[in-house]
């Protein structure tokens, strides 16, 4: 790590936690700040997955979507029974049975604590996550992607359909993780504990991606049948990164909706949410660890700058960056900085991810 | 054999053969370029749009409401579909023949998925979220036999299919531009050699993809409706299809797309009706674990 790797890091530590400081006042700010933080982890964990090892999933949004509901449905008492016999006050004191329909309401007191239900989450993710590889990473070709679409609309139909339990497109409403005194969410809380996964999740991959095993995956990434004939297992590495992605997946889902987000909908894995990872991890830089984080920062910004356009226009925006990227310079937003900073020796000179 | 089961399997065959409409353009694109076009379905969903611009008198060309007759509509919907699907071969999908580059198939892939969502949300943004409803084709329902009658659309959308696959079947197998095509899907290296030119065959292939499912789009587009997302679930069917009967195989995709519409038809019967879009996954899982490489697929050869 040079000089300048390690000060850009640290003022990105030191602005990441000055955040809630700063802007306890404005939680809007917050909010905006923690939605990057999400789309940090999600676009950084899927970056694993295609920029490290080849593998091009789109069932990223299903992975976070499957965590929010699995914790959502333990800790919103789906073991318990609904209770729908008019307006109760729930064990948290919310008034809310206007967002959750008339008469309805569920009572939290049957579910479990919020945080087992996120461990739970992150275990749901994994075990799905590891069944879907085992069932299509045996075989090469463009099957990942194939199935990984089917499978996310189909995650979406599902909860969509059984609406005795999800509640589908109304929306089922869950418990806060971390409330203030007034029952209402504690946003600065809130955001330290995604800062603190974003973290974790970039430090654990980093230490992945810089070790052996980082270096079987690319091998996989550039060729699988060299990467065969050198002793890697392409099966078993290719499935473990489609694991762990996942399980990140999961997690940032699942805490993100007990932090953020109070009533979860299907509409969280619909291809739109792939599209928004996929073009951050592709506008940042593909294959880089910083490459996602730039993206993600600068993509919800955008965004929110475009919220007064259209609702629709940052996708519009967003799909023209990806294939322009894609079509005239592949290594992304970060690719173009890399080669400044190379130049000047700002930044350790590690192989270009892309030969064009 | 009482009529409620033949009805349910007619009505699967029917399903079947407009899904093999759409399954066959991304199934000759994916055997000549190697490629899985993702936005597929939204030429489908162009067509549907091209159909009821020209026919509906909601647009005016020059102060004069378009508003011909739908069956006129359809073969200039195919047409302007292909020619989109051949600028879209030339300025983006070119390159990964014409130019060396790094993982051509994940190039190839985000470049239609970005192209997807650009064109969904373009049509978002510039006509809405409104479900828009082109001219019928041929009006009222259709007395076939007992007591089964169909609706006089779909049964059109069966001809155009029937008639459709047929003359591209034709094309691929009886004439000299198919004998190409099929050349360069088996050996690209050789078809070269023997002076095909295989930059064209993806030219064409891309063009007949385009007609295909511009036909599809416009067929269904009074049945189905058309609106910004009409695309995405039968391009999903039509990746389902595409694994189903081996990636790149013509009469494979035409079979597996009769297998997955009896499928739906008779699971939408028996088992339930809300979860008709979740059968063609089940297929999936099922060819994934015990026939990876389809009904029609040759095995993959390890290099």
């Amino acid at each position: 790590m040079t000089l300048f790797e390690k000060a850009t890091l640290s003022l990105a530590m030191v602005v990441g936690l000055a955040i809630p400081l700063l802007l306890h006042n404005e939680p809007y700010f917050i909010r905006v700040a923690a939605s990057v933080l999400y789309f940090i982890i999600l676009s950084s964990s899927w970056n694993l997955l295609l920029g490290y090892a080849g593998q091009l999933s789109f069932a990223h949004a299903a992975f976070a979507g499957i965590g929010a509901y699995t914790s959502g449905l333990l800790s919103a008492g789906f073991l318990g029974e609904n209770i729908c016999t008019g307006l109760i006050e729930n064990s948290l004191g919310l008034v809310s049975d206007v967002l959750c329909g008339e008469g309805y309401s569920r009572d939290f007191r049957y579910g479990i604590h919020p945080l087992i239900g996120v461990f739970a989450a992150c275990l749901v993710a994994t075990g799905i996550g590891w069944c879907l590889g085992r069932m299509c990473l045996r075989t090469r070709g463009p099957y990942l992607a194939l199935m990984t679409l089917g499978f996310s609309e189909t995650v979406r139909l599902i909860l969509q359909i059984e609406h005795d339990y999800t509640r589908g497109s109304l929306g089922l409403r869950i418990p806060y993780l971390w409330t203030t005194d007034d029952g209402l969410p504690n946003h600065a809380i809130g955001y330290l504990i995604m800062f603190a996964l974003t973290v974790l999740t970039i430090f654990i991959l980093y230490r992945l991606v810089n070790s052996e095993k980082g270096l079987y995956l690319k091998a996989i990434r550039e060729d699988e049948d060299i990467a065969a004939v050198m002793g890697i297992d392409l099966v078993k590495w290719k499935v473990r990164a489609f694991v762990i992605s996942s399980g990140f997946a999961g997690l940032a889902g699942a805490l993100y909706a007990h932090l953020f987000v109070q009533v979860l909908a299907p509409q969280m894995i619909l291809i739109l949410e792939m599209g928004l990872i996929l073009a951050m991890t592709i506008v940042g830089g593909l294959g880089t660890l910083t490459g996602p984080v730039i993206g993600a920062i600068l993509l919800v910004v955008l965004w929110e700058f475009m919220r007064d356009i259209s609702p629709y226009a940052h996708m519009l925006l967003f799909a023209t960056l990806v294939i322009v990227v894609m079509k005239f310079f592949r290594g992304g937003l970060f690719g173009l900085i890399s080669t400044w900073l190379k130049e000047r020796n700002l930044i350790s000179k590690a192989p270009p991810f892309t030969v064009d | 054999m009482d009529y409620y089961l033949l009805a349910q399997l007619i009505n699967g065959v029917i399903f079947g053969l407009i899904y093999a409409l759409i399954a066959l353009g991304l199934t000759i694109v994916f055997s000549i370029m190697r490629i899985v076009n993702f936005s597929h379905g939204e030429f489908y969903m162009l067509g549907g749009y091209t159909l009821y611009a020209l026919t509906s008198g909601a647009v005016t060309f020059f102060s004069i409401p378009l508003s011909m007759p739908t069956i006129i509509g359809l073969p200039i919907a195919m047409v302007t579909v292909a020619i989109f699907a051949i600028v879209i071969e030339r300025g983006m999908l070119r390159p990964i023949y014409t130019v060396r580059m790094d993982r051509p198939e994940e190039y190839a892939i985000i470049l239609t998925f970005g192209l997807s969502l650009f064109l969904q949300y373009g049509a978002l943004t510039a006509v809405g979220p409104y479900e828009m409803t082109p001219g019928a084709f041929w009006e009222g329902s259709k007395h076939i036999l007992g007591d089964l009658y169909l609706a006089g659309d779909r049964l059109f959308a069966t001809g155009v299919s029937v008639l459709l696959i047929a003359i591209t079947i034709y094309f691929i197998y009886g004439t000299w531009t198919g004998r190409a095509l099929m050349a360069t899907a088996q050996n690209r290296v050789g078809s070269t050699v023997v002076g095909i030119n295989t930059v064209r065959m993806n030219m064409i292939a891309m063009a007949l993809a385009g007609l295909l499912a511009g036909a599809a789009g416009a067929a269904m587009a009074p049945i189905f409706l058309v609106y910004p997302d009409v695309g995405q679930i039968p391009v999903i069917k039509a990746f389902v299809i595409i694994v189903l009967g081996g990636m790149g195989s013509i009469p494979g995709a035409v079979v597996a797309a009769i297998i997955l519409g009896v499928v739906e038809s008779l699971g939408s019967v028996y088992v339930s009706v809300a979860y008709r879009d979740v059968f063609a996954f089940l297929v999936l899982i099922g060819v994934l674990l015990f026939r990876p490489h389809g009904l029609f697929g040759q095995k993959e050869r390890r290099a």
